[in-house]
């Protein structure tokens, strides 16, 4: 504490705590919805998303919602977790987490760092480790892309599938209907000699 | 000939002096307005067009003046109803193809319709004249369009970001027709005809009078000159001189990023600099504002130099310096030379003598005798006095217009630098490093300076590679780091090769899909009533007793499992890592 660099970076890790991330969010989904969704459980400072540069693939919006207090955004963290909190559409919840410090782009330097960097010799024996590293690296980042694809495919089934159930149970409580609305219902119970309740 | 320059309003020749007064006002009656006064020789009339000095800012801004008033405390203030530049707006401007002098009025309600100035930031008066076809607009004889400094016809609502063909009836709370043209169209001189790349016009010429007193100033500003030592220098000079009787304006700028951040800082003040010729053709005469700023003593680095001079001939200039140029008496001076023309301004192109812009010392010295002089009273030339009221014009009294409207987002700047071929992804970065200490980064392997930006991390983004953007100034500049990077192998602390490539920016697609919100086909195209419709948006606990939270616990537990295949392959990333950064001899 002291020089306003640490100060500074003391009052962000408040701010982190304060924040709530919030992904699974369709692309529907305004700062003001947003807002307005968490502000059932208290003030909210402010909404920011985190847009995505780099992902290829098509993933839901995610976003950092600054609350009032830490203990709120804490609060909010579990109830979103014991429960599945629907915004801006169903049956797929909206999943809160406590965010972290990387997910701030305007995050300030973390004071008393020295980055320490260098050009490497071509002639260096860790070079060629270096060269590996990068393949490395970039292998990885195609590993999770591949990874991500498959965890779309698998919500896009169990989108599918549950939407079809849906239809289903749709259709089921729709016959229901109507059966009662034509009377066939109460020919069948009289002609069954079964006691109707109330329908 | 009636002399009316657009930047006498910082050369304070004369004091102010009020015109006709209008009535009185504020809660004690103790608020004076006015119609009309006299600044820096340069009489104002309400619903005039002026220019506003602007700290930082390339271009002065253009108002209309809307109200006059003195406060019992003697402040001076004007209000203004601003016009905009097409640059001002571009992000709002569409398919719209501004004309190259056109201005937006602003209207509608909100930030940026009009501010409340102080008076002493008026730097001139401008001809703007309206060219809309509405009818209560007295129409302007094309002589007058072709003379105007600027037109408009286009109103820009500064609530709803829309431009409009469409005058309201009130702008401001003030009647529209005070907006169009005034009946009577002052009589301006023949005024040259504009260039199309002039940047500044200017419409008057200097009366017989005023080189009458300049002449009385030449002998004056001579010795001054010696005096003063001065040495204006001027990288990158075009100047050109016009024919006798037209005129340039020049504009002098330095590289404009940093001059902004300086403007911030510093106190700025605004000077005056004035080269006048001697000579038996009358003298042509060259205005210089110097908008300098002085952090403390040292004026450094930037001013902004608006020039204008009158007539052509062989050059001899002599500079009367604004006189607060702080402590120290040293001013430099480094701007490029934008020169606008004026018309005909293409017949003459023997270059500008540089007697004051002495090439590459880029300082401007004024000895002690001129920085004595400095404070409240203006440097005297002997003879006729050059009288310089100094103004320090704080930056909280400028409007910022840089905070009206959304500049240019990062995402946007993105996108242009993506087609531009000026941005890089740069991967293999700690991920705990800020976007700051990248741009250091860059700067130091490369000795390129870069905005960058460290990509926020998200639900997918890997613990071990933090990556970010970086914009780069040029094509060549982008491409060399590339190239660079992939070549040879820059190492960041931990093991990290820093990797760079380009071409990676995700086309934002306007389409976006989400799977899992399920609506049921039939009801969908239901006539519902409103409360339903709208009960789809609001957000809600599912209650454990309904279909929704059986499908919901379904994707918790879809998620809860991406989460451990998320954790599986990070996990495998980081041992891979440390098994390779483990043959690393130097860390």
């Amino acid at each position: 504490m002291g020089t306003p660099a640490h100060k500074e970076y003391a009052e962000f890790q408040e701010k982190v705590k304060r924040t709530v991330y919030v992904d699974n969010l369709s692309p529907q989904i305004t700062e003001a919805v947003l807002k307005t969704a968490l502000e059932q459980f208290g003030n909210v400072r402010d909404v920011q998303f985190i847009p995505n540069y780099t992902e290829a693939n098509e993933i839901p919006q995610c976003a950092l919602v600054e609350m009032e207090t830490a203990k709120l955004a804490k609060a909010i963290i579990m109830e979103m977790t014991d429960y599945p909190f629907m915004l801006g559409g169903m049956p797929r919840p909206v999943r809160a987490r406590a965010a972290e410090v990387e997910m701030f782009s305007d995050r300030p330097i973390k004071p008393g760092r020295k980055i320490q960097i260098r050009w490497m010799d071509p002639k260096d024996p860790d070079f060629e480790v270096a060269k590996k590293l990068k393949h490395l690296t970039k292998k990885h980042v195609a590993e999770a892309s591949l990874l991500l694809k498959h965890q779309l495919e698998e919500e896009k089934k169990l989108a599918y599938s549950q939407a079809e159930n849906l239809e289903v149970n749709y259709k089921k409580y729709e016959m229901i209907d109507n059966l009662i609305i034509d009377g066939t219902f109460r020919r069948l119970s009289s002609k069954y000699n079964l006691e109707l309740q109330d329908s | 000939m009636q002399a009316m320059s657009h930047f006498e309003g910082v050369n304070k020749d004369c004091k102010l002096e009020w015109g006709k007064k209008k009535g009185v006002g504020g809660t004690n009656n103790d608020v004076q307005f006015y119609e009309s006064f006299t600044y820096g020789n340069v009489e104002y009339i309400l619903y005039d067009c002026v220019y506003l000095y602007t700290k930082g800012e390339p271009e002065p801004y253009i108002g209309k003046l809307v109200k006059i008033w003195e406060k019992a405390d003697g402040k001076k203030k004007i209000k203004v109803v601003w016009f905009f530049r097409p640059i001002e707006i571009r992000n709002w401007l569409g398919d719209t193809v501004p004309c190259w002098n056109e201005l937006f009025l602003a209207s509608g309600q909100g930030v940026g319709l009009s501010n409340v100035n102080p008076l002493e930031v008026l730097v001139g008066k401008c001809n703007v004249i309206c060219t809309s076809k509405d009818r209560r607009n007295p129409q302007p004889l094309s002589r007058d369009v072709k003379m105007a400094d600027y037109i408009f016809y286009r109103t820009f609502d500064v609530g709803s970001c829309m431009i409009s063909d469409n005058f309201e009836d009130a702008i401001d709370g003030i009647d529209v027709r005070y907006f169009f043209n005034k009946k009577k169209i002052q009589k301006f001189i023949p005024a040259p005809k504009v260039d199309k790349c002039c940047k500044y016009k200017t419409q008057e010429k200097s009366s017989p009078s005023r080189l009458d007193s300049s002449k009385a100033v030449d002998g004056a500003a001579k010795d001054g000159k010696d005096d003063h030592q001065t040495n204006a220098i001027m990288k990158g000079e075009e100047l050109k001189e016009t024919t006798r009787g037209k005129r340039q304006v020049l504009f002098l700028e330095e590289n404009l990023p940093m001059l902004t951040t300086s403007f911030d800082k510093d106190q700025a003040k605004v000077g005056n600099i004035s080269f006048r010729q001697d000579g038996a053709d009358k003298g042509k005469s060259v205005k210089v504002l110097v908008h300098s700023d002085a952090p403390e003593s040292r004026l450094s680095k930037k001013q902004r130099f608006l020039n204008q001079f009158t007539k052509p001939g062989d050059v001899e200039h002599n500079a009367s310096f604004p006189s607060e140029l702080g402590k120290e008496s040293r001013t430099s001076v480094s701007q490029k030379l934008k020169v606008a023309n004026m018309e005909n301004a293409e017949r003459s192109s023997e270059p500008f003598r540089k007697p004051l812009y002495k090439a590459k010392g880029e300082k401007v010295i004024v000895d002690d005798r001129a920085t004595k002089l400095s404070g409240k009273s203006a440097p005297r030339l002997e003879g006729k006095a050059r009288n310089t009221d100094n103004q320090v014009v704080g930056a909280s009294k400028k409007p910022d217009r840089s905070k009206w409207f959304k500049q240019l987002s990062w995402e946007e700047a993105t996108v242009r630098a993506h087609n531009q071929g000026t941005l890089i992804l740069l991967e293999n970065l700690d991920p705990s490093y800020t976007s700051k200490e990248v741009e250091d980064i860059i700067q130091q392997a490369f000795g390129e300076s870069c905005t960058a930006k460290v990509i926020q991390r998200g639900t997918f983004s890997s613990p071990h590679n933090g990556q970010a953007l970086a914009i780069f100034k040029k094509r060549d500049m982008a491409d060399m780091v590339v190239a660079k990077l992939n070549r040879g192998c820059f190492m960041l602390p931990n093991g990290r090769p820093l990797i760079g490539s380009k071409g990676t920016l995700r086309k934002p697609s306007k389409t976006a899909k989400f799977v899992g919100h399920l609506v049921i086909e039939k009801l969908k195209y239901q006539k519902q009533p409103e409360e339903v419709r709208n009960a789809v948006s609001t957000s809600h606990f599912s209650q454990p007793n309904t279909i929704e939270y059986d499908m919901a616990v379904e994707w918790c537990l879809l998620m809860g499992q991406a989460d451990l295949w998320w954790k599986a392959l990070y996990q495998k990333h980081e041992e891979e890592l440390e098994s390779i950064k483990s043959q690393l001899k130097t860390r």
